[in-house]
């Protein structure tokens, strides 16, 4: 369908009067998202959702553990992943309301 | 005499430009004049014959203007290939004032005695004059149309004929120049022979014309792409009724029960692309429901009533606005730059855009932006801050005046660098943003705040390295406990005599962890002594019952050991060590609470 819709435009373009336009218009590419816009629900859920179970169990770490027990590593390594979690959740629920970015 | 000096004058300049006046001549000059809208409509049909005896390749033709009249579109086409030509446009000495002459350059050099065809379109707006210029509510608008009734040229025509084309048959005076015939709404002037270059004679027109005159002062149309999914645009508008002005009082209910609207307007209409999602229709004072959308087969139509009726000097605002997905618009060539095609000018229909502006906001990190345009725009770059913008989106800013929008609706595309890199900017700044809160709780939970460092603050600072050593000492036990359910397994699995030799093996390494354990264990427990005795005890009595569960779960195992050597069979081993297990079962579950108990607090 990709390739018909190409056709298509190719098809007006020439109704403009523009055919050399048309021609090259029929080996060019349509551009889309790097993720289809069908998934930004599902994706922006789940990402969401185990960003901020990540985030919980930093918390978690954070008030049990003792002061000398803690381990700088282990503590950044749970906040970057839930950062990286919750960073993408919150882009994608954004694409999903509508405002695209 | 004059004019013969014009003509020496302008045949001298022409020399030096090789274009000569005396060289080419018009045969026939069809014209038609369309008064049908609030533009004329001036459609030429030019023979050009070449009478010298040397190659020409370029044309001079020209258009009267005058008054305010502004020419917003003049093209050029040879009649039987319909190619275009190209025009720019040139002064002509000898030219009356009011002439706006273009040279146009020939597709094919026109040998001598040779005759080409040219068609000719131009469109003026603002040519048509209210007279009178202020009319009261539902009174007829009346419009004064004043241009040459013979054809403006360089050249001599040798025959022409002129029709002018009336919106109705009511005309009030039209110029009486013979032969001049009038039917129903067309008036015919000719056929005049032989008349010579630039000869003046005015054609003046007052005749009835209620058709719209829609002006739009400024509009500003905002196109904003997103690789995402998504392209926006936004337009505003400034429109105002350009006809006689209104004077005297409006009365709305005459205006709602008088079918004759004379000259003013509410209605709008938009042709949109197909894919259109997610329109409105606002102004400053929020959403204008007056306005219908229906899907065409190749557009979208919306249909859009301005807030009130627009009469005779009335202007008012808006803006539109609509989302398209990127199929149909974004394109990657092989080159691998990005092409955005879309529309350049107004939808609406029917209109004069006296400023135009058309902004194009590409994506962060967009680079070496071109546009290709269908006519001549001017360009600049701005740059664009919005949702979750670092640097600022680059804004390739179009601007032209004058823009008739029937003519002027083409498409344009602009081609720019954009590397899929840079579509994680957003995303890597959300994660920033969120990495940076949480190195914020890190570097809180280091930093001690308490002002004075007095006894209540060593007890809890005392209180907490003895909770440490707690915990080191519970996972000790959680290891222990994990080692015996190694074991017990284990000792399930002997069933015959070849497999007590693996199940001995097992004991050893079990043993040999149990007292890496234990040697462990020590240092904490002299270090829990030292800061409290009562714990110190409490830990000592949870050691000593781990030890004796230890022995319970040896003594199973040579039990087992034992039954299987002597060649029991399965089920009565079972049955004989059932009672040890419970015991042994009991045991476990007793320590457990204990530790509970004791570690719990910590």
């Amino acid at each position: 369908s990709c390739r018909i819709s190409v056709l298509n435009s190719a098809i007006l373009l020439q109704g403009y009067g523009l055919t050399s336009e048309a021609l090259r218009r029929m080996t060019e590419l349509a551009i889309t998202s790097p993720v289809s816009p069908s998934l930004y629900p599902t994706l922006a859920t789940v990402l969401l959702g185990s960003g901020l179970c990540m985030t919980g169990s930093f918390f978690l770490y954070e008030v049990t553990k003792t002061k000398s027990n803690r381990a700088l590593r282990s503590e950044l390594i749970l906040a970057f992943i839930s950062a990286v979690l919750l960073g993408f959740g919150t882009l994608f629920l954004l694409l999903w309301v509508g405002v695209y970015v | 005499m004059v004019r013969l000096t014009h003509l020496l004058l302008a045949s001298l300049l022409a020399l030096a430009s090789s274009v000569l006046a005396d060289n080419i001549k018009l045969q026939q000059v069809d014209r038609k004049i369309s008064l049908n809208s609030q533009f004329v409509r001036i459609t030429e049909t030019v023979k050009v014959k070449n009478v010298g005896n040397q190659v020409v390749s370029e044309v001079i033709l020209c258009e009267s203007l005058g008054g305010d009249a502004v020419l917003s579109s003049y093209k050029v086409v040879e009649t039987s290939s319909k190619n275009v030509l190209t025009v720019s446009s040139a002064t002509v000495a000898g030219a009356p004032a009011e002439a706006a002459c273009h040279s146009v350059n020939l597709a094919k050099p026109l040998p001598a005695g040779e005759t080409v065809g040219l068609t000719v379109t131009a469109v003026l707006a603002k040519a048509q004059i209210p007279y009178p210029a202020e009319l009261g509510q539902h009174e007829t608008q009346l419009m004064l149309y004043n241009g040459n009734v013979y054809v403006l040229s360089p050249y001599s025509v040798s025959s022409q004929t002129t029709e002018v084309i009336l919106p109705t048959s009511t005309v009030k005076s039209y110029t009486d120049e013979k032969p001049v015939s009038k039917s129903d709404n067309k008036i015919k002037y000719g056929k005049y022979d032989l008349i010579k270059p630039f000869t003046e004679k005015r054609l003046s027109v007052h005749f009835e014309n209620n058709k719209p005159f829609k002006h739009i002062l400024t509009y500003v149309k905002e196109i904003e792409v997103s690789h995402w999914g998504n392209i926006y645009v936004e337009e505003k508008y400034e429109i105002k009724n350009a006809g006689a002005k209104h004077t005297g009082s409006f009365s709305r209910l005459k205006y709602a029960h008088m079918n004759l609207k004379a000259n003013s307007f509410r209605d709008l209409k938009a042709i949109l692309p197909r894919s259109a999602h997610s329109l409105y229709y606002v102004d400053l004072i929020g959403n204008i429901s007056t306005s219908n959308v229906r899907k065409a087969p190749t557009s979208t139509v919306m249909d859009l009533e301005l807030r009130y009726p627009l009469l005779g000097g009335w202007k008012v605002d808006f803006t539109i606005g609509y989302s398209v997905p990127l199929k149909g618009f974004l394109t990657s060539a092989k080159s691998g730059q990005r092409r955005l095609t879309m529309d350049l000018s107004s939808p609406l229909e029917d209109v004069f855009i006296e400023d135009m502006v058309v902004r194009v906001v590409l994506p962060e990190g967009a680079t070496n932006i071109k546009a290709n345009l269908p006519y001549d725009m001017e360009k600049s770059f701005d740059i664009k801050y919005t949702y979750l913008d670092t640097t600022g989106r680059p804004v390739l800013v179009l601007h032209k005046q004058n823009v008739a929008a029937p003519e002027h609706a083409a498409k344009f595309s602009v081609d720019y660098d954009f590397n899929t890199v840079h579509i994680l900017r957003e995303p890597l700044l959300l994660v920033g943003v969120f990495f940076a809160l949480f190195v914020a709780v890190i570097a809180y939970n280091r930093m001690e705040f308490t002002i004075t460092r007095d006894d209540k603050w060593e007890a809890a600072r005392s209180k907490e390295v003895l909770a440490t050593y707690m915990e080191q000492i519970q996972a000790l036990l959680e290891d222990e406990a994990t080692i015996l359910l190694g074991l017990a397994r284990a000792t399930n699995q002997v069933r015959e005599a070849s497999e007590v030799d693996t199940a001995q093996r097992e004991k050893t390494t079990v043993e040999k962890r149990l007292k890496d354990l234990e040697e462990k264990v020590k240092p904490l427990l002299a270090a829990v002594e030292s800061r409290s005795v009562r714990v110190g005890s409490q830990v000592r009595d949870v050691l000593d019952k781990a030890r004796l569960l230890q022995s319970r779960y040896f003594k199973q195992l040579s039990d087992r050991i034992d039954l299987v050597k002597k060649g029991v069979a399965l089920n009565e081993i079972s049955r004989k060590l059932a009672p040890a297990q419970d015991a042994l079962n009991a045991a476990k579950r007793e320590l457990e609470g204990t530790i509970m108990t004791v570690f719990g607090a910590y």
